[in-house]
């Protein structure tokens, strides 16, 4: 176990995870002084029906100050401001923030304002801003990938400034993490595959890269073995209530290692087609994590080998030998996302060209990704990237990722080596 | 992978680990609102110049440190902590911080008891509340350490105070204040540790995320054991500060086991230190709960123990077997240094008897009855458990 | 117990370690300003960055510092250590005197630094993106190769580099830095 120079790591998130566990809800608010929360969640969630498991929950005991369930996809200034004042109007004391990311991107951002009683997101950006505990936050996540109920920043956009403001605060991490079987349990198979592949890059990346720490490595190792043991069930069998549980908490697992480790040009890259593209978060990081860890197999093809163990089983990995194993990881990686595409009937893609919208229309057309590889040059996961990446270097990456072929790991310029293991070209 | 159908699991601890770390906590009790910590410690601390090394991360940060109470002996009481107290509102002082092992981890925590509800009475305290805002509060851990400082207990005149918000809000592991031990002194909380970790995984009820925490904190006490005894490089002195830190919170996160039950007993009955009694029956526990139970001695167990290469390299059956086997190996090892069967200890038949009688209650319905007397007789002649199921 | 027994203690200084970390700081910053004259790349950098852009690079809590920024003519420069009066649009915090330390004697690349939470920055991530890269290239004009790789995680390849940025850009940077 690498123990390296310096490290931090925090994850101070009640964590409640069950098939039932939702059932606690009264308790946990009881704990933190808690008579009136506000719930609030996006259109989906609530028209999938999940609402209705969090008010049973509730019961006749805690009267929930409202819900609001307008949140859009993605999080911004004007919904955070609006949900404010509705907290406000109805006295809530507490926020049930049940969805995916940008719900609980949106919930933080409210319970900045709400505790610190402003009406000005801007005046909490960067580290530091924050310096007191703010009001209790219960993060109920519907999907098992973002992670974000274990994560200690929010992103929220300002449309009419054009900018995604960061804010970045341990006080931001939730009080609770609920994970409950239950909620995931609609969740259909295409985004269960991709959801549940978000959650291994997160720990993919956070075991390769720059701030990783026995604590993010061994959160990571139990994610990605969780993830690989159950994905499929939880793509083929929905109803599977054991797999749902096991991807959930996969998920705040590895949400745990990356906000600890941080993450790198999987991330960047992914970042910059979200953005450009508007493809959701964890179908870039599907196709982009093989590509990823081949880029870095220099700096960090010993870890990559080792990720081997929980991906395909000590069997798999001991009849490998030390330099082979990287990359059959990546290999098993491939596998896994032809295995999805298969099992959800093509929805999974494998490559960028196999994005394609509601209506069949190619996502990610060829000709964006040269701006592509130049915003991801300004994404702060490149930080944390073992290697350096240009903008040629991008958009080689993307071309591949694009094609659906493997690098050319001979063109990639190549820092000072540092993997363990040596790796063919 | 096993995952119980309902569980919790906190850490309310930051770690902040490594080089000049010790310099971070002006900033980062600012981050916490608080300007002006008192610290907590004994005297050993003081002369080994360990609060001196604070004081000098100090330097250039503007702030200033209330008071450094050094009067923190072995045995934490009631009125140390009161006296820290006084210390504490005389100068205004609005966080804490404690240097030293688990003695001055208590008083800190039960310091901020006092301070932070504005008392005087400590036995006010029967239950505690969930949701106290107690004071920012940083632990600062040495060779002294025993893992408890990272837990949600304090003890003060043997009496327990438990609660999640005990935690400290961040642990500081600097290796400046890691200073070299005795051999048996590094050992000997190093192992106890490890059992309280080994213990947390093999319960029923372990669950993925403590764990994830129990294998990291295991692994890096069995990786660096061996190198910190003999010369102590600060890689391995740090790795196993760490490993250390972790079981705190890994105990903290599981329900008490028949291991830890009996060391504290046979602890009571013979005077003989809490880290060596859980260190002698660390083994014998686990040899015990092998052959005697079907799920708790999981293969995985394997995996911290000796390393991911032997792990995967094993049969899949063989695993639980190895892993109970590498343990053995580790204490064994260390018998040059410490005792590690009960027999060296002198300790009389009758006194087994009386402390597996104690914990026998509590266990018998998940181990069987006259286990915990089988576990302390293998312990006192150092062989395998004989009988039960393999 | 006498309280008196236990008196306050105040942090005391690192003045040695602030007037190292002072003049580097100083170098740097002159040297950035030479480099948007005379290198393509970070003249490229500097043309993307906005026009009021203000980057202020100190240490916690009393400095030393140092803020490179455009001026009115869109010009880069190096504008001193004091902020007061100027507009910061990026704003770099090094927790602490030691970090900076750690940071220029390059045991810690920006990047590591930045893994190690060292730094505090607040400002948008596009701009802290452009100025660590920079910075980047800024360190591999001042300092001998053998130092600046272990700044950077690649260390460019001069055979790749004109003959012209090889050398008279280094000379050209240095005298840059050093004259008025």
């Amino acid at each position: 176990m690498q123990i390296p120079g310096y490290y931090e790591f925090c994850n101070k998130v009640k964590t409640v995870s069950g098939h039932n566990a939702l059932d606690k809800l009264p308790e946990m608010l009881a704990s933190v002084n808690s008579v009136k929360p506000m719930i609030i969640t996006d259109r989906g969630v609530n028209g999938a029906g999940l609402i209705e498991p969090v008010k049973k929950a509730l019961g006749a005991k805690v009267k929930a100050g409202g819900i609001y369930d307008d949140v859009p996809a993605d999080s911004d200034v004007k919904t955070v401001k609006d949900i404010a004042a509705k907290y406000r109007a109805a006295k809530c004391d507490s926020i049930i923030a049940v969805g995916g990311g940008s719900v609980l991107d949106t919930a933080k951002g409210v319970n900045i304002l709400v505790s610190e009683n402003s009406d000005n997101l801007m005046n909490f950006v960067g580290f530091g801003a924050l310096k007191r505990r703010l009001k209790p936050l219960i993060a109920v996540p519907t999907t098992s990938g973002t992670g974000s109920e274990m994560t200690l920043v929010a992103v929220i956009a300002d449309h009419e400034r054009d900018v995604k403001m960061l804010f970045p605060s341990l006080f931001l991490l939730p009080d609770f993490a609920v994970l409950d079987s239950r909620m995931t349990k609609t969740l259909p198979a295409a985004l269960t595959a991709f959801t549940a592949m978000d959650a291994m890059t997160h720990a993919c990346e956070a075991y390769t890269c720059l701030s990783k720490n026995p604590l993010s490595d061994s959160t990571a190792v139990m994610a990605i073995k969780l993830i690989s043991e159950n994905i499929m069930q939880g793509v083929k069998k929905p109803g599977d209530m054991q797999a749902r549980l096991a991807l959930a908490n996969a998920s705040a697992l590895a949400g745990m290692s990356f906000s600890n480790s941080m993450v790198g040009m999987i991330h960047a890259i992914g970042h910059s087609i979200g953005a450009i593209c508007h493809v959701p978060h964890g179908v870039c990081m599907s196709v982009l994590l093989p590509y990823g860890l081949e880029y870095n197999l220099h700096k960090t093809g010993h870890l990559t080998g080792e990720l081997l163990f929980p991906l395909k089983g000590a069997e798999a990995y001991n009849s490998a030998k030390a330099e082979e194993r990287p990359l059959l990881t990546i290999k098993a990686i491939r596998e896994m996302n032809s295995d999805l595409r298969k099992a959800t009937g093509g929805k999974h893609p494998t490559c960028l060209k196999e994005i394609v919208d509601r209506d069949g229309n190619m996502m990610v057309p060829r000709e964006v990704l040269s701006d592509i590889a130049l915003l991801s040059l300004n994404d702060g996961a490149m930080v944390y990237n073992p290697e350096d990446l240009d903008y040629k270097d991008a958009l080689m990456v993307l071309e591949k990722a694009w094609e659906g072929e493997p690098l050319d790991r001979k063109k990639i310029k190549k820092g000072k080596k540092t993997s363990l293991v040596k790796v063919k070209d | 992978m096993q995952i119980p159908d309902y569980f919790k699991f906190f850490n309310k601890t930051r770690i902040v680990s490594g080089k000049k770390s010790l310099e971070n906590i002006p900033y980062e009790l600012q981050s916490m609102d608080a300007v002006k910590p008192l610290v907590i410690t004994d005297k050993r601390s003081v002369d080994e110049g360990l609060v001196k090394i604070l004081i000098d991360a100090y330097g250039d940060s503007g702030l200033v440190i209330g008071a450094v109470f050094d009067g923190v002996t072995a045995y934490t009481s009631a009125k140390t902590v009161l006296d820290a107290a006084r210390l504490f509102r005389a100068r205004g002082c609005d966080s804490i911080i404690s240097i030293g092992g688990e003695s001055c981890a208590f008083a800190a925590k039960a310091l901020n008891l006092l301070v932070s509800h504005k008392t005087e009475d400590l036995l006010q305290f029967d239950s505690l509340p969930d949701n106290m805002h107690l004071c920012p509060f940083i632990v600062i851990p040495t060779s002294d350490s025993s893992g408890r400082e990272t837990s949600t207990r304090s003890v003060i005149d043997g009496r327990i105070y438990e609660s999640d918000e005990l935690m400290p809000d961040i642990a500081v592991i600097d290796p400046r204040m890691l200073k070299k031990r005795g051999k048996a002194e590094t050992i000997l909380p190093a192992l106890r540790a490890m059992a309280e970790a080994v213990e947390a995984c093999t319960e029923d009820a372990a669950n993925p995320m403590n764990d994830s925490f129990a294998f990291a904190s295991i692994q890096l006490i069995c990786e660096n054991l061996a190198a910190a005894v003999n010369g102590g490089s600060v890689k391995s002195v740090l790795g196993l500060a760490n490993g250390i830190a972790i079981s705190g919170i890994v105990w903290s996160n599981a329900p008490e086991g028949i291991g830890s039950a009996l060391a504290e007993e046979l602890a009571v009955r013979t005077g003989n230190s809490r880290e060596l009694c859980a260190a002698v029956l660390l083994p014998h526990t686990l040899d015990y709960k092998l052959k005697n139970t079907k799920k708790s001695v999981r293969g995985e167990l394997l995996l911290p123990v000796a390393g991911i290469d032997r792990y995967c390299a094993a049969a899949e059956t063989e695993r639980g077997l190895l892993g109970v086997e590498a343990v053995f190996e580790i204490v064994k090892g260390m018998n040059k240094y410490i005792p590690v069967t009960l027999k060296e200890l002198n300790i009389p038949r009758y006194i087994l008897e009386s402390t597996a009688e104690a914990v026998e209650d509590s266990f018998a319905k998940q181990y069987g009855k006259g286990g915990a007397l089988m576990i302390l007789e293998s312990a006192y002649n150092g062989e395998r458990v004989s009988g039960g199921k393999k | 117990m006498n309280i008196n027994k236990y008196p306050e203690i105040k942090s005391g200084g690192k003045l040695i370690k602030k007037i190292y970390v002072a003049v580097m700081l100083w170098i740097v910053g002159r040297a950035i300003q030479a480099a948007s004259r005379v290198d393509r790349e970070v003249k490229e950098e500097f043309g993307r960055l906005s026009d009021d852009f203000m980057m202020h690079l100190h240490v916690l809590p009393s400095g030393p510092g140092m803020i490179v920024g455009k001026d009115k003519n869109g010009k880069v420069k190096y504008m001193g250590w004091n902020p007061k009066g100027k507009k910061i649009t990026l704003d770099m915090k090094v927790k602490n005197i030691e970090g900076a330390m750690l940071m220029f004697t390059f045991q810690e690349s920006t990047c590591v630094a930045s893994a190690n939470n060292r730094l505090a920055v607040s400002g948008n991530v596009p701009d802290t993106m452009a100025f660590i890269r920079i910075l980047n290239i800024v360190e591999t004009y001042l300092l001998p190769k053998i130092i600046t790789s272990f700044a950077v995680k690649r260390y460019p390849k001069w055979s790749q580099m004109s003959p012209m940025r090889k050398y008279a850009g280094r000379v050209l940077v240095y005298v840059r830095t050093f004259t008025f």
